[in-house]
């Protein structure tokens, strides 16, 4: 598609730019110039179509890094789309789009006043004056603009008569013999004043226009804000006419000069430029026809000119299809970002959670628990005998009082391997839980995700957890003891014992005794491992070993896993984009490219 | 583009003094000469010249024309004292009002060269309204000259300047303190440029015809800030800077770095001139920020211009010289842009005497080199006033920028609407009733506002009155930063519970520390072994021997598992230090942590937490050995257990001897008299040697019950020495490692209350 020549034609007070010969090439229709022939053009939209849907499915997680550029390029990107590039690519023949935006107070209502011909809009001295946009056209347009098609997300109501104040938000359509057919005019809110909304507004309609009036006064012209939408302009190549309205008679050459001077170092120099002096010309809410004509000429040139109105809604067309090359990666990169936060903040759970699941492993079979209460525990019953007790000749009573004080002994050793392993899970959990903590905190916003799930605390329910599932592995544990035939064959024809207190002697030793007592003199007392031996034959031995440690990391694992998903959770809550998400952007950029 | 700058006003101001003086109340013709030259654009290019290339340049008369200063007119005096609302200065308020009611008509005219002059730029039809200003202006110039004791305070100007100087008596050794224990955080003395900024506003409303109309709705609004005095306000400072130092690392560091901000900034501000009043006029570019400068003045000291932004960097203007070099100084304000209006015979200066006015770049330009600069003065100036246009009230960049982010900055803000001649007068109340609507409902603020024109002059008085009394009260200074504090302080409110906590560590939970710690620590464990231990060993001292001969005998369970060595080891039980749990430990410590301080806000828990698991690591160690110690050396046996073991052999010999005795003279007996010995032969003998058998294991027998009752006694007592002294160690260790670094961050925790009790002056 030939690029059409940048709009040089028209002159603001006196200057005048070289016109392009390019220019003169005609249109192959009527607002043909968005499309060449019917094939290529399904094909078009459809790219177009397929870039809408991947844009519109696109999900940040709010608050989080990349999230707030995110959402604001994608719905830009998604409006532009919606309301501007879809329904030209769809209907050929829209009437041209004239917005006239620009600054507070700049006498943008006064100039569509003037340029209609007739009130259509309110003027006044409050600011910002303007709410609701105003869109001036001829009866026969009307309906287009009313259709779904046009801005199909924005309430509208038809204006009945002389101006009147719409309702805020709600764009006002005007009907006006005075304007050309084919052409609307649309006051739009200005840009910079402290109702935010407006900017939005206006942000939004310039999106959807074909040619951009941006108007400023003398006053405002080196206003930051009015070179962001000027540099928007400029980078979407849009078709511009920008207008200095409120210039003082004195200064007024100096003036101009600078703000063209301006323009032209900001490459603008070849949009049409305007000046409206500082005048009390003003009566029935617009200018005086001198005041403000040449602007309307230029403005019906353009619009009687079917050449000259394709080149300028052409112009801006490709601009903006050409600014999705730039604007659709940048959407990409924020998802990017948000799927990189997504990682990092996984990958915070899982390491904490890995590191917990392999410090647990550790230590419960490196005898760093046997230490403190359990230790002495151990000692007490197996040192002093009291488990010797417990076994008995078959068929032999013991007194009543050793038994008790036995079983006394063997319930505390068994609360006291309830306590360490609690602690140690416990403390393990909570360790993992604040360096998950910690770690998100790094990250800007992720600190409601902490919040959401439940802080660097481990859920309250959780210690009462652990112990239940201890106790049950215990139980386990004691069952595989008593099973049939772990018992030697010879020592269990004659002598009983006590499963429960020799389900524990196993514990021990699963919780590494015998790693313990090498390195350091841990007082007296009998090894288990030779007292197990003692009872039961080594083969099953093993067995049962293996199972109850395979089982308790099972169990712990389950634990951890429960405290790992609090986290989990909260991040598949969040909608992160995912990572093909990019990938489809990048993809349906290159299509669009392709489609061109 | 930078700001025209005056050559007569630079580095020599005792000359501009002197020529000021030469011509009391006359403009200085400023020879337009110079043009200033480009300044760089930032993010922009830059056109190459201020009359660009296009061949369109103006003449240097058109581009550079000059604003001339006008005075009110004096008839809107008595409108403008009514409105005077500031209770505390009510009686002086008065007087001014009065003193200058009176010398407004006077008839004291300048003939003034600069007015033909200024014309041009002006307009002609204006001419008449600016020679009645003058005469205004003039009027006030002479009659504040007139006011000796006005010129009292330049008395104290000069020593408040350095920190260093020890005679500033407004500067009590607190201030120096707290100012230096931050310096080493951070050694910035200026105001860094920051988006939140600052506003100050103050002085009561002066207003104009118009505005008086709207008196009600100022009434109803308008709040006069709380008086505060300089000695407060270092009090407060001081709490802030505790707060600060307390909450270093655990704090948002944000909020930590706006305190500091403002510490740094007070403090710098505190030690210069008390006696001056930094007001700033700040506002969009256009907004004729400039132009009311230049008219307040009474001077074109700040270049105004037709093309935008004009000024770039600020300009000062000062009344009464003495000690604003190093406020003007801090201020950043360089040497060429100061200038004086200070002289003993200009009659001008003496009712601002202290007054330095700013005139900003602008906030609103392409230019961010003007922006950061009128953000870094908008942070710093002790009053401010927005400079707003019909145009550009409504501006986003005003209001959400900087008005909404300085809630409770109303008293030292003031909105001034400019350039009010270029609306219709039945306009004019519908743009107020508007501009207040916004400034409450966009910025949240309620702040005077006033209307000047200086084109017609209408309103400057009114300004200028707003100012003398602000200068005058001397105020300004303090509720600005008092402004600063406030809006700092309530960001360590979210730090501060609703409740007070005990800094001590409930009984309860001390007790359960220290049961927490021995259970962990295996106390019970070992008092148990430790009785069990003692008990053994004491029956198989005192035990019947034969007795426990005859239980070897049984059949022995051990024997048929091959677990024979149990029964030896029986003997050999000791203890040793067994350490404890560390995971374990950190659960007691947290809990602790958790019952004391559960329910204070966010970092304390933590910290709280911290503190009570700082000697963690060491603790099991400790602990086990602390229990350890507590246990009695086993071998330490009572020395009557071998007598009574020795008695126990004796009556287990006596019994066989007796056994002998009994088999030898029944078989003596029977075989009638075989030894032939009468002690084996008399059959009366046997009944004897029977009872010996019979006797000797019954008291062998009763010694083992009745001994073996005193072990289990001694035993029992050993275990209660076992648990009563760990008992009493633990919870000595358990006070230092543990309750001890817990009831000093709880101290922390009252410190930083108060601290923020006292920086938000809540008792006071």
């Amino acid at each position: 598609m030939p690029r059409p020549p940048a709009m040089p034609e028209v002159t603001g007070t006196g200057e005048q730019a070289p016109r392009d010969e390019a220019s003169q090439e005609p249109a192959r229709k009527r607002k043909g110039a968005k499309h060449r022939g019917t094939a290529t053009d399904t094909r078009f939209e459809k790219v177009l179509e397929e870039l809408r849907t991947r844009i519109r499915d696109l999900t940040f997680a709010e608050g989080l890094p990349g999230a707030s550029e995110g959402i604001s390029a994608r719905t830009d990107v998604l409006h532009q789309l919606e309301d501007y590039v879809l329904p030209r690519v769809r209907r050929p023949d829209t009437p041209l789009l004239i917005a006239v935006a620009g600054s507070t107070g700049a006498g943008k209502s006064t100039l569509v006043n003037s340029l209609v011909g007739e009130q259509v809009t309110t003027t006044g001295v409050r600011r910002p004056t303007t709410n609701s946009p105003v869109l001036a056209c001829n009866p026969a347009d009307v309906d287009w603009f009313s259709e779904a098609s046009f801005l199909p997300t924005l309430p509208r109501v038809r204006q009945q008569g002389l101006a009147m104040p719409g309702k805020d938000g709600m764009l006002v359509l005007a009907a006006s013999d005075a304007m050309p057919e084919g052409v609307a005019l649309l006051d739009t809110p200005d840009v910079d004043s402290a109702v935010s909304a407006h900017h939005e507004f206006a942000a939004k309609f310039l999106d959807a226009a074909d040619l951009w009036v941006f108007v400023t006064t003398s006053r405002r012209y080196a206003d930051a804000r009015v070179w962001e939408f000027l540099q928007v302009a400029r980078d979407r190549d849009t078709s511009l006419a920008v207008v200095l309205s409120r210039v003082p008679r004195r200064g007024r050459r100096q003036l101009l000069g600078h703000f063209s001077a301006m323009l032209q170092a900001n490459g603008l120099g070849n949009a049409a430029r305007f000046a409206i002096p500082e005048t009390d010309q003003i009566t029935g809410e617009r200018f005086r026809p001198n005041v403000a004509d040449h602007i309307r000429d230029y403005l019906a040139d353009v619009a009687s000119d079917l050449a000259q109105r394709d080149r300028v809604s052409r112009r801006t067309f490709i601009g903006v299809v050409d600014s999705f090359r730039t604007r659709v990666p940048e959407l990409a990169k924020q998802v990017e970002v948000q799927v990189e936060v997504g990682r990092t903040l996984e990958t915070a759970v899982s390491e904490a959670y890995n590191a917990a699941v392999a410090s647990i492993g550790a230590s419960v079979q490196d005898g760093s628990l046997l230490r403190g209460n359990l230790l002495a525990r151990w000692q007490d019953i197996a040192a002093s005998g009291e488990l010797v007790r417990t076994m008995r000749m078959r068929g032999k009573r013991k007194a009543r009082t050793v038994e008790e004080d036995a079983a006394s002994r063997v319930r505390a050793l068994e609360q006291a391997v309830l306590d360490s392993l609690e602690s140690l899970v416990l403390a393990t959990a909570e360790r993992a839980a604040e360096q998950v903590v910690d770690h998100w905190e790094t990250i800007p916003g992720a600190g409601e995700l902490v919040e959401r799930s439940g802080g660097r605390r481990p859920s309250a329910a959780l210690a009462a957890r652990i112990r239940e599932t201890m106790a049950e592995w215990q139980r386990q544990v004691g069952e595989m003891i008593a099973a049939d035939g772990t018992t030697k064959r010879s020592v269990a024809r004659s002598v009983t014992f006590d499963k429960e207190a020799f389900a524990l002697v196993l514990i021990i030793d699963l919780l590494g005794y015998g790693a313990v007592e090498t390195t350091a003199a841990r007082g007296a007392g009998p090894p288990p491992q030779r007292l197990l031996k003692g009872l039961f034959s080594a083969d099953s031995l093993r067995n049962i070993g293996a199972a109850a440690q395979n089982d308790l990391r099972r169990r712990i694992n389950v634990l951890l896993d429960e405290e790992r998903a609090r986290f989990t959770d909260t991040l598949a809550a969040v909608a992160l984009p995912r990572e093909t998400d990019a990938v489809q952007l990048y993809q349906a950029t290159y299509n669009l490219e392709i489609a061109r | 583009m930078t700001t025209q700058r005056n050559p007569a006003h630079t580095d020599e101001e005792p000359d501009t003094a002197k020529a000021q003086a030469a011509a009391p109340g006359s403009r200085q013709p400023v020879p337009e000469t110079e043009h200033s030259e480009q300044g760089a654009w930032n993010g922009y290019v830059v056109p190459s010249g201020e009359h660009p290339a296009t061949g369109r340049g103006s003449s240097a008369g058109e581009a550079w024309p000059h604003s001339r200063p006008v005075g009110p007119p004096a008839d809107s005096h008595p409108a403008l004292r009514r409105v005077v609302e500031r209770r505390s200065s009510e009686g002086h308020a008065a007087a001014t009002a009065a003193t200058t009611e009176t010398a407004g008509p006077d008839p004291e005219v300048v003939t003034d060269t600069a007015t033909a002059v200024d014309t041009e730029n002006t307009g002609r039809q204006k001419g008449r309204e600016a020679d009645t200003a003058e005469q205004a202006e003039a009027a006030g110039e002479t009659h504040g000259a007139a006011k000796p004791a006005r010129g009292s305070h330049r008395r104290h100007a000069a020593p408040a300047q350095t920190a260093a100087d020890g005679a500033d008596p407004d500067d009590p050794d607190r201030l120096a303190d707290w100012v230096g224990s931050l310096a080493e955080d951070d050694g910035r003395t200026m105001i860094a440029a920051r988006r939140t900024v600052f506003e100050p506003a103050d002085g009561p409303a002066a207003t104009t015809r118009e505005n008086e109309e709207y008196r009600p709705t100022t009434r109803e609004f308008w709040q006069p800030m709380p008086e505060t005095t300089r000695e407060e306000l270092i009090a407060r400072l001081d709490s802030l800077a505790t707060i600060v130092s307390i909450g270093r690392d655990d704090f948002d560091p944000e909020v930590i770095e706006r305190a500091r901000h403002v510490l740094n900034h007070a403090g710098a501000r505190l030690r210069l001139s008390g006696e001056h009043t930094v007001v700033a006029l700040a506002g969009g570019t256009g907004s004729g920020k400039s132009s009311l400068f230049n008219a307040l003045c009474g001077l074109d000291f700040s270049r105004v211009g037709i093309t935008r932004p004009t000024t770039s960097a600020a300009h000062a203007c000062v009344w009464g010289n003495e000690g604003a070099d190093n406020l003007l100084e801090w201020l950043g304000v360089p040497r060429r842009n100061r200038h004086s209006r200070t002289s003993e015979l200009d009659k001008d200066g003496s009712e601002l005497s202290g007054l330095i006015l700013l005139d900003l770049p602008d906030h609103d330009s392409v230019q961010a080199l003007h922006t950061s600069e009128a953000d870094r003065l908008i942070g710093s100036v002790d009053l401010l006033v927005w400079v707003l246009d019909p145009q550009k009230y409504a501006d986003a960049a005003v209001h959400h920028r900087y008005l909404a982010e300085m809630p409770g900055y109303e008293a030292v803000t003031v909105a001034v609407l400019n350039q009010v001649d270029r609306v219709e007068p039945e306009e004019l109340e519908e743009l107020l009733t508007d501009l207040r609507r916004l400034l409450e409902t966009e910025s949240g603020v309620q702040t005077h506002v006033l209307t000047t024109s200086t084109v017609t002059g209408q309103g400057v008085s009114g300004l200028r009155e707003l100012l003398i009394e602000t200068v005058g009260e001397r105020r300004a200074l303090i509720d600005r930063l008092v402004a600063d504090l406030d809006s700092v302080v309530d960001g360590f409110e979210r730090y501060h519970g609703a409740d007070d906590v005990e800094p001590r560590v409930p009984d309860d939970v001390r007790q359960r520390l220290v049961d927490d710690l021995l259970e962990a620590g295996g106390a019970p464990a070992i008092a148990d072994t430790a009785e069990t231990a003692h008990e053994q060993r004491g029956s198989r001292r005192v035990g019947w021997p034969v007795a426990r001969w005859v239980r070897k005998l049984r059949r022995d369970p051990l024997r048929v598992a091959r677990m024979d060595f149990l029964r030896d080891s029986g003997d050999k039980t000791s203890i040793g230090p067994i350490e404890a749990q560390e995971a374990e430990i950190e659960r007691i410590a947290a809990e602790v942590a958790d019952r004391t301080a559960g329910s204070l806000p966010s970092p304390w828990p933590r910290r709280v937490r911290a503190a009570a698991r700082t000697s963690t690591p060491d603790l099991p160690g400790e602990l086990g050995n602390v229990i350890a110690g507590t246990v009695p050396n086993p071998e330490d046996t009572p020395s009557w257990w071998q007598t009574v073991r020795i008695v126990q052999y004796l009556l287990v010999a006596f019994t066989g001897v007796g056994l002998a005795w009994l088999g030898t003279l029944a078989v003596s007996w029977l075989g009638g008299g075989l030894t032939g010995i009468g002690m084996f032969d008399d059959p009366v003998l046997i009944g004897f040697a029977a009872a010996i058998v019979v006797a000797t294991p019954a008291v062998g027998w009763l010694t083992d019950v009745g001994c073996r009752n005193l072990v289990s006694v001694a035993a029992a007592q050993r275990r209660e020495q076992v648990e009563l002294k760990s008992t009493e160690r633990v919870r000595a260790m358990a006070e230092e490692r543990i309750i001890v670094p817990v009831e000093q961050e709880l101290q922390r925790y009252r410190e930083f209350s108060r601290a923020l009790a006292a920086a938000q002056a809540r008792d006071a």
